[in-house]
């Protein structure tokens, strides 16, 4: 038996794997289970700015729910999201199918191209999309030259923008699952349809891509949570006339410091987002139902 | 239909993988394309299915030139080594998937799956998924679903290499009779030569990236041109010497003899002499017998399975394997024993590269 300190350590984490997951538990439970409980009771007590100041009552629920713009703005944010997901999909699907074509340096460079955004900060990411999209900017300044416009397209501040912007950062957590779903497609089934008489999109779409789903769903969450409660571009590329579910959150709680409002709206799009992701994994359970078949 | 390869080679930057191949397969015939890895047997068949274009040459199908023909246009079947089974589909949506890129009618269709799996017998297997099969009935789906396109030519590309000895001597069986059954003209690739020899009309046996003989398993295996054919297709004694017209034609190696039978079809002067282990006859060095023999010493006794190999170093330092039944009274010839070596039939010896006698000739 090998007894260097590390094989020891090895072993013991192999034997009380439980034991020495405990650190990582007592972190998320006081990080992250109790502040959660803490926000969804906070939706549901009478709330003076941030401090409690009475028992249970749904009235902070019952006034969201019957507040129009509140249904404006959280259908909005999940229109945004939902395209964002898409534009990602198809966006990263061919990134990654190339990617599991190349080798050695096109294959690192295409790496780093997708990684890039998240590797930046927020903040720079985000300006310089100010400077590309704005009225002066490179985007508008070419369909100027070109002559195919008049006058600046408005592409900044507007809902244009937070979707280019959040696909940016979205699609490197669109192309990882799909890479490892494409390179899980043996080649030979794509050969065997073509030597069937398939052609280049019928082989596409009835071998490739049902075979991928795994990492289609995969992405499709990451992306589709990530964006639904994104931030830090929907503040800086929707400007101040663009409103978003966590711009509204982040309002009630730090500037109108109304706790109990914003605790009900954080809950209401924890839930939705749970709620879409667990019907798009009762989807996605349905489409491989044969990778789970047996005997 | 029969196929024609005419003059098709494959270049890979520096690497040579084909050169200049010239192979004609009759209309029904059965080839196997027979050697090592890396000898470019692989890429003749996927230059076949159309899914590597050659450097040079030209395919032809019945005389039509087939080269610029993309894979999906081909209508030639291939079979995978490893199936290839669409995953996500039922075994009948599998077999279905061809005929419905060729927009047969449902009713047909189905009618061609279900007798497709009557074929491969796989009938009550519709519904399943291929994980849900065992190696030898994905070998059949597989099988099921390239000839329910009815092509032109069936390619196998080492069809059998993923399943297990017993079953693959099996599905050996099955698959010639169901090729015969169909009549479909076969190009078959493998690396083994008992599948070659079992099942093929012909044998191209391939190092290299050239055909070294094309030729009928008989020929391949008694009537070898070259060494390598010798030594890849069966085990093999090989002795350099020369061939000797007189006094009486034999081969000379070493201070030692052995007498030629087919003499006229040799002409005299340095060769080699092919002597397969199963032809040599083997006894204590002391025998009663007569006629010619060799004398030499064992050096290992090596029983394996139904034959015992013995390791013979003759008086000139040659050495011999001799192959015998396994008799229970094998370990009556020991190592170092003193033996004889007697060949034995009059046409087992067999210069490499002699010409054929006359009642084996195609």
């Amino acid at each position: 038996m090998n007894n260097r300190p590390l094989a020891r350590l090895g072993r013991f984490t192999h034997n009380y794997a439980p034991v020495s997951l405990l650190p990582a538990m007592i972190f998320m439970i006081v990080l992250m289970v109790l502040p959660l409980i803490l926000l969804f009771s906070y939706g549901f007590l009478e709330v003076d700015g941030n401090d409690v100041a009475g028992g249970f009552t749904f009235d902070t629920y019952a006034a969201l729910f019957t507040n129009g713009y509140f249904w404006t703005l959280f259908s909005r944010t999940f229109f945004i999201a939902v395209s964002v997901t898409i534009f990602s999909l198809v966006l990263g699907y061919p990134i990654a199918w190339l990617f599991t074509r190349c080798r050695g340096w096109k294959r690192t460079t295409l790496l780093l191209i997708v990684a890039t955004p998240l590797l930046t900060s927020a903040l720079v990411r985000t300006f310089a999309w100010i400077v590309i999209l704005g009225k002066q900017g490179v985007v508008n300044g070419g369909l100027l030259a070109l002559g195919l416009v008049d006058a600046p397209v408005s592409l900044l501040f507007n809902s244009t923008a937070v979707v280019i912007g959040i696909t940016q950062v979205m699609l490197p957590f669109m192309v990882i699952p799909l890479i490892s779903a494409i390179q899980d497609v043996p080649d030979d089934t794509q050969d065997a349809a073509r030597n069937l008489g398939s052609g280049f999109f019928r082989t596409f779409w009835t071998v490739m891509v049902p075979q991928t789903v795994p990492g289609i769903a995969a992405g499709i969450t990451l992306v589709f949570a990530l964006s639904y409660s994104e931030f830090t571009v929907a503040v800086l590329l929707g400007g101040g006339s663009f409103n978003f579910a966590s711009i509204y959150i982040y309002e009630a709680m730090t500037t109108l410091l109304d706790w109990g409002r914003g605790a009900a709206a954080a809950s209401i799009l924890l839930l939705s987002s749970l709620i879409t992701i667990t019907l798009l994994n009762i989807g996605t359970r349905r489409l491989t139902r044969w990778s789970r078949a047996t005997q | 239909m029969a196929i024609d390869l005419a003059g098709i080679s494959k270049s890979y930057r520096k690497h040579r993988a084909l050169e200049s191949i010239d192979l004609h397969v009759e209309e029904g015939e059965f080839v196997t394309l027979l050697g090592p890895s890396g000898c470019g047997k692989t890429t003749l068949l996927r230059i076949l299915a159309g899914f590597v274009t050659p450097t040079e040459g030209r395919v032809l199908l019945d005389g039509v030139d087939i080269t610029g023909v993309p894979e999906n246009r081909r209508e030639v079947g291939l079979l995978f080594q490893s199936y290839a089974l669409f995953p996500h589909m039922t075994v009948a949506d599998n077999v279905r998937f061809g005929l419905k890129m060729r927009k047969v009618g449902r009713r047909e269709a189905a009618d061609r799956v279900d007798m497709m799996l009557h074929l491969v017998s796989m009938e009550g297997f519709a519904d399943r998924y291929p994980k849900q099969l065992s190696g030898g009935e994905q070998q059949r789906v597989a099988l099921a679903r390239v000839l329910a396109i009815q092509p032109k030519v069936l390619l196998l590309d080492e069809p059998l290499a993923a399943l297990d000895r017993m079953l693959r001597v099996k599905m050996q069986v099955e698959l010639s009779r169901l090729i015969a059954e169909v009549g479909i003209t076969t190009v078959f690739v493998t690396h083994d030569q008992d599948e070659a020899l079992a099942m093929s009309d012909r044998i191209a046996v391939m190092d290299r990236g050239r055909v070294l003989q094309y030729d009928t398993p008989r020929n391949i295996y008694d009537y070898p041109d070259t060494e390598f054919v010798a030594n890849f297709v069966g085990t093999s004694n090989i002795i350099d010497g020369s061939v000797v017209a007189e006094p009486s034609p034999h081969f000379a190696f070493d201070g030692e003899a052995i007498p030629l039978n087919h003499a006229e079809a040799v002409t005299a002067g340095p060769a080699k002499l092919l002597i397969r282990p199963e032809h040599l006859l083997i006894g204590p060095a002391h025998g009663s017998e007569s006629g010619s023999f060799l004398t030499g010493r064992i050096a290992m006794v090596r029983p394996v399975g139904e034959s015992v190999l013995y390791d013979v170093v003759l008086r000139n330092g040659t050495s011999l394997v001799v192959k015998t039944t396994r008799l229970r009274s094998w370990e009556t010839l020991k190592a170092l024993d003193e033996v004889r070596v007697s060949l034995g039939t009059d046409d087992a010896a067999w210069v490499l590269g002699a010409q054929r006698p006359q009642l084996v000739s195609l």
